[in-house]
């Protein structure tokens, strides 16, 4: 989502998995949009900026404690699971709605619906075969009092077999709006219980949250002992339920707000300034990317990535974003030191292994507190027999009188 | 007891809680500047006889409008946030009128910075919901406004402001959820309780305060569901505070008590009894 001032650009991605032929997304839009505010995107451009903005998993290796040598190795993984899978809804016909347009882009056949009455467009829906979830009449008639109107898209298929495209590209709308919101109410009605979803926000001036509900910073820069490695993506799953829970299943989770010009350490490269264009970021417009590469400072583009995992029960309303003037560097980074394994016969060695033993008892205490996994698992998984639990600290008061 | 000392008590209070529980982005740095700029610029403006009592009364009432920017105001620039302090005592100071000065100072100062650069914002939704937390602010901030005698505008704002939402739902056929989150707003609690009810920029007498406090609500509602403004209370508040001048020029009857405290309270006091038993009750709590 790109926001400034009143121009808001949108790109829509899903992870569809049926058959192409059943898709259809129907997103309330705040105005008429024409044919010209509406693009297919490449996918890719997605997936850099989820790869770029993704929580990352840095590691390092203690030197020998003899020698003075050392080397850092980093890594980054994404630890996305599902995006949002807009369940749609479908359509085709007449009962006091207006189809005000249909265009055919790339391989979506588009219409701009709006309607009287909100029982007219369901009717209409559904007599073109498109399945509503319940409670949806509720809903779109709260949209269409709004002075919403219906951006319906639905696979072409044979523009979809000409262009030769096997998944579903993301849909992009561009239009200028004051209202600055994701309308995530049609999305609620699906009983297919919690859907999680990922906003990644450019804008020019700084950090984005919602202000009708809390937007709350993952836990980062903590410790975690190194066998959560090859579990990274399962570690930050089980973490992002425990903060939720925490936050009694209500707010926003921030996960990345870093100015696009670099990152330190980069999960994936920064987008260039045509792959953000090409995302929306308008007022990138008079610069080319070999203009940029002499000046590689400032692309004056800020991208915040936002996580939410949402039902009706604890997300009632839509979300509504504000823009912030903040641009302080935030990222969710997650460190596993790893302990010297060689050989170290010096009066160093000693204190050093102690040091590691309490590093590491406090990396597992800490990652089962964060993620509610099992002391037991962890010790085992850490190949230690059992895991200390903290030490209450009035225990290490007198500990050295006595 | 100087209600003052509550209203700093209950800022402070928020403050804490906000840095440690909510997790506020407060820079210990701007609180200070805030708090500097603004004792500084009152001590400049207003401090006549460097008596003691002076000195804290002074302080005081700086203080209230400091801890309100510190509370409310986010910016990274150390300037803004001395400026927007400057901004409020100089309101304070030179925006007056027969005798009263025109604007809530902390809502004028966000409204001036906010308007002026882009690094200075506020940030309305992190209060989250509702739950204990705001029964602690309704707690603490109702005992504050009864001290100060300003329950009714508080009441009249909040109840007209939710009489508006419920009833924006129910045209647009939404469940009652939708407005009952938009209700459980800790920035609205604490508009409602702090700063609408500053006895000096709202109108002298009980009628035309309840007015004010309607008015104030319905373009609270008008700027948030219409023009999409975030925090909108502080803005619909300024816009109407020339109203405050109007109203207490026209309804003269208890403006010859103005600067008087102990005199309004009784004169008021007195119009609810012969108009409010709900009022009256809560008097008599008091």
């Amino acid at each position: 989502m790109v926001r400034d001032k009143d121009r808001t650009v949108i790109t829509m991605s899903n992870d569809f998995k049926g058959d192409v032929r059943d898709f259809a997304m129907v997103v309330p839009v705040p105005t008429f949009i024409e044919r010209e505010q509406i693009n297919v995107a490449n996918q890719a451009l997605v997936d850099h900026l989820d790869a770029y903005t993704a929580p990352r998993l840095v590691e390092y290796f203690d030197e020998d404690p003899c020698s003075r040598v050392r080397y850092e190795r980093m890594m980054a993984e994404s630890a996305v699971e599902d995006s949002v899978v807009q369940k749609a809804v479908t359509a085709d016909e007449e009962l006091g709605v207006t189809i005000e347009a249909k265009y055919t882009v790339g391989e979506y056949d588009i219409l701009i619906l709006s309607a009287e009455e909100s029982g007219g467009l369901i009717d209409w829906l559904k007599i073109n075969d498109y399945q509503l979830p319940e409670g949806a009449e509720q809903v779109v008639g709260s949209y269409l009092k709004q002075g919403m109107r219906f951006f319906v898209a639905k696979v072409n298929l044979e523009s979809q077999l000409a262009g030769g495209f096997s998944d579903l590209r993301p849909l992009q709308i561009a239009f200028e709006s004051p209202k600055f919101m994701l309308p995530i109410r049609l999305g609620t009605l699906n009983a297919d219980g919690q859907q999680e979803l990922f906003v990644y926000a450019l804008t020019r001036t700084g950090r984005v949250e919602t202000s009708n509900y809390r937007t709350v910073k993952m836990p980062s820069d903590v410790e975690i002992p190194g066998f959560v490695k090859n579990r990274f993506g399962e570690f930050y799953k089980d973490m992002f339920t425990v903060q939720t829970e925490k936050e009694n299943g209500k707010a926003v989770f921030l996960e990345y707000a870093w100015d696009m010009a670099w990152c330190d350490p980069c999960a994936a490269d920064p987008l260039t300034a045509t792959q953000l264009r090409q995302l929306g970021a308008f007022w990138l417009d008079s610069e080319t990317d070999a203009q940029q590469r002499n000046r590689p400072a400032a692309q004056n583009v800020f991208v915040t990535r936002l996580h939410v995992r949402y039902d009706q029960q604890h997300f009632p309303d839509d979300l509504k974003f504000i823009e912030t003037g903040d641009r302080t560097n935030y990222q969710g980074r997650y460190i596993m030191r790893h302990a010297w394994k060689g050989e170290s016969n010096c009066s160093a060695a000693k204190d050093y292994l102690n040091m590691v033993q309490e590093r590491e008892t406090r990396a597992g205490n800490l990652l089962a507190s964060l993620t509610g996994w099992d002391r037991n698992d962890i010790a085992a998984s850490m190949g230690v027999s059992a895991l200390p639990a903290p030490q209450k600290w009035w225990k290490r008061i007198w500990q050295d009188v006595k | 007891m100087d209600p003052r000392n509550y209203q700093i008590v209950a800022l402070s209070t928020f403050v804490v809680f906000g840095v440690t529980v909510l997790g506020f982005d407060i820079h210990l740095s701007n609180a200070v500047a805030i708090i500097g700029a603004a004792l500084l610029t009152q001590y400049g403006l207003f401090s006549t006889i460097p008596s003691f009592t002076s000195l804290v009364n002074e302080a005081k009432s700086a203080l209230i409008s400091a801890l309100s920017l510190v509370l409310l105001l986010r910016t990274d620039m150390l300037f803004i946030a001395a400026l927007a302090a400057i901004v409020a005592i100089v309101s304070k100071r030179y925006l007056r009128f027969n005798g009263h000065h025109l604007f809530n100072p902390s809502a004028f100062a966000l409204v001036v910075v906010t308007g002026l650069s882009s690094h200075a914002y506020l940030s309305p939704g992190q209060w989250g919901a509702l739950g204990l937390f705001a029964f602690g602010v309704m707690g603490i901030g109702l005992l504050v406004v009864t001290r100060a005698q300003r329950l009714d505008v508080s009441l009249a704002f909040l109840l007209s402001f939710a009489a508006l939402v419920l009833f924006r739902g129910w045209y647009l056929g939404d469940p009652i959820e939708i407005a009952w989150h938009q209700l459980q707003s800790g920035a609205l609690l604490l508009f409602a309780f702090f700063m609408i009810t500053d006895p000096k920029t709202t109108p002298v007498s009980a009628r035309p305060r309840i007015v004010f406090g309607v008015l104030v609500s319905a373009l609270t509602f008008v700027l948030q569901f219409y023009f999409y403004v975030s925090a909108a209370a502080i803005y619909a508040l300024v816009t109407l505070a020339p109203l405050v001048a109007i109203f207490n020029l026209y309804f003269r009857e208890n403006t010859h008590a103005k600067n008087d405290v102990v005199y309004h309270r009784v004169a008021h006091v007195s119009e609810f009894q012969q108009r409010n038993g709900f009022l009256r009750f809560l008097r008599r709590q008091s």
